[in-house]
């Protein structure tokens, strides 16, 4: 790493993400990478990233540590970039990894997406329009972590179902479903309170 | 067909058009009842988008603005030592990322987070000038945090770009001397001398190292900074949300950067209190109703900044 040309330098390095698959380029994608040297467009995704993290992690301070070791992570894999065929689901897997990694030394459970996804999920109303959206954020953070992360990824970041399977790992018909089941079980924490 | 299922609803408002079901979207075309269902649901994805992308609240709890000396020596700290670490990870001698220690590191860091917490709670009794306790604990923990800063270095830099150990003790010399005089000098003048100082002490790479991280920090700081002092605003003066906002506009238009360009620390509290112009325009902004409580809020301000002043002096002519 060249000094002056980190892009959060206010952090330890020491989180290695492992497993990312890389295939293709774009030219969209190299001028993502370029536009993510800028520290003001850095800022921007740092700020997305943020959120994510802290919507896994339910922690201010530790979404603080998630996000820097995430571009920390981006920035020493740079040379990796070109090969990148799409940069914002390549961001949030490694925001993702980060945060199970992080949670792993927390709470010392397995590195996974964990939650009881396999579950009879009842049917239930939609959410009235007039319901706090404060109560909404408290009720998703009751929810397995793998239903918070598919929230998290499509309502809050705004990831197409493809983006958002491309992150977790899984099929589209996979995601559909694992959105269906979240959405089921925000109602029903929502009615709870 | 009978009347959609809330689950069969819910899969046509999150499913593109194509994959959907044919069958219930036929239904619910030509179904006033589940038409009228579906729109709720599709309202709820908007809510559900509003509810994940509002920033929450802050909290409810007192927050102090980042104070000078407290920012300043973790601000040091935590940047100057991050940035060593760069150096560190950057060599490409093979022991270093074996070498590395990052939980100790991390220990520390949280370390002086918590020093700066005390910090600044002890410095609000400075206010009160006869606090002889308050007086001796905040210059007991200013020393602490000036130790653990050179610890901190020295853990980063070892072994592959070790601090020489009269590196060390030239940093620490530094650090006093600079922190002694950051509540009490001319900001600017101040800042020139710290650059000069730095530069004596660094190897010119590590120098340029620092100086670049000086100038991110500052910018990630100013951020931070009116964060927090828009933050102890809306407690000591009770403000609703919507009355905060309007106070963010006028801080992020006005508020001089410049003042955090370089040296270490920079309160943004401290800074409002020394310029009027800007206070002034925080003033116009609220209800004439605040402005009592903002008026006590900047002499309590005020004393605060002369107390740490009367105690780093007394401290210093020792």
């Amino acid at each position: 790493m060249i000094a002056g040309r980190s892009l959060f330098p206010g952090a330890s390095i020491y989180c290695n993400v492992p497993g990312l698959v890389i295939t293709g380029c774009t030219r969209d994608m190299v001028q993502d990478i370029e536009a993510l040297s800028d520290h003001g467009v850095a800022a921007r995704y740092f700020r997305r990233v943020h959120g994510f993290c802290r919507s896994l992690l339910r922690d201010n301070s530790e979404a603080d540590d998630a996000c820097q070791e995430v571009f920390l992570t981006v920035s020493r894999r740079r040379e990796e970039l070109p090969a990148v065929r799409r940069f914002v689901p390549w961001l949030f897997k490694i925001a993702l990894l980060t945060c199970l990694h992080l949670r792993r030394q927390r709470d010392r459970v397995p590195e996974t997406l964990v939650g009881d996804t396999e579950d009879a999920v009842r049917s239930h109303p939609p959410l009235d329009r007039s319901e706090e959206t404060s109560k909404i954020r408290e009720a998703s953070e009751r929810l397995p972590e793998r239903y918070r992360a598919v929230l998290a990824l499509h309502y809050q970041q705004g990831l197409t179902h493809e983006e958002v399977a491309e992150v977790l790992g899984v099929s589209r018909g996979a995601l559909r479903v694992l959105l269906h089941r979240a959405v089921m079980r925000l109602r029903e924490e929502v009615k709870k309170k | 067909m009978s009347h959609a299922t809330d689950a069969e609803l819910l899969d046509l408002a999150l499913l593109p058009a194509n994959d959907a079901d044919g069958d219930v979207s036929r239904h619910v075309s030509a179904c006033a009842e589940c038409t009228r269902r579906l729109d709720e649901v599709q309202a709820e994805q908007g809510l559900l988008r509003r509810a994940f992308t509002e920033e929450p609240r802050t909290a409810a709890a007192r927050v102090r603005p980042i104070r000078w000396i407290a920012a300043a020596w973790l601000f040091v700290a935590i940047g100057v030592g991050a940035t060593a670490s760069l150096l560190v990870t950057s060599s490409r001698a093979p022991s270093t990322a074996s070498s590395y220690r990052p939980m100790r590191v991390r220990q520390m860091e949280r370390d002086l987070d918590s020093l700066q917490r005390k910090i600044s709670t002890t410095r609000e009794a400075l206010a009160d000038p006869t606090s002889e306790p308050a007086a001796r604990d905040y210059v007991r923990l200013v020393l602490e945090g000036e130790d653990r800063f050179v610890e901190l270095l020295s853990s980063y830099c070892d072994p592959s770009v070790p601090l020489a150990e009269g590196q060390k003790t030239a940093l620490k010399s530094l650090l006093d001397h600079f922190l002694g005089r950051v509540d009490v000098d001319e900001r600017k003048q101040l800042e020139e001398e710290f650059l000069a100082r730095l530069s004596a002490v660094l190897s010119p790479d590590q120098y340029g190292i620092v100086r670049e991280y000086l100038r991110q920090e500052a910018d990630k700081i100013w951020t931070r900074g009116i964060d927090e002092l828009l933050a102890d605003l809306a407690v000591a003066l009770d403000l609703r949300f919507s009355e905060v906002e309007p106070l963010r506009g006028v801080l992020t238009q006005d508020f001089p950067k410049s003042a955090l360009s370089a040296i270490p620390g920079g309160d943004p509290g401290e800074i409002l209190v020394e310029e009027p112009g800007l206070t002034g325009r925080i003033r116009g902004k609220l209800r004439p109703t605040y402005h009592g409580a903002f008026d006590a809020y900047l002499a309590h301000e005020r004393r605060e900044k002369e107390g740490v002043r009367r105690v780093m002096q007394t401290f210093r002519s020792k």
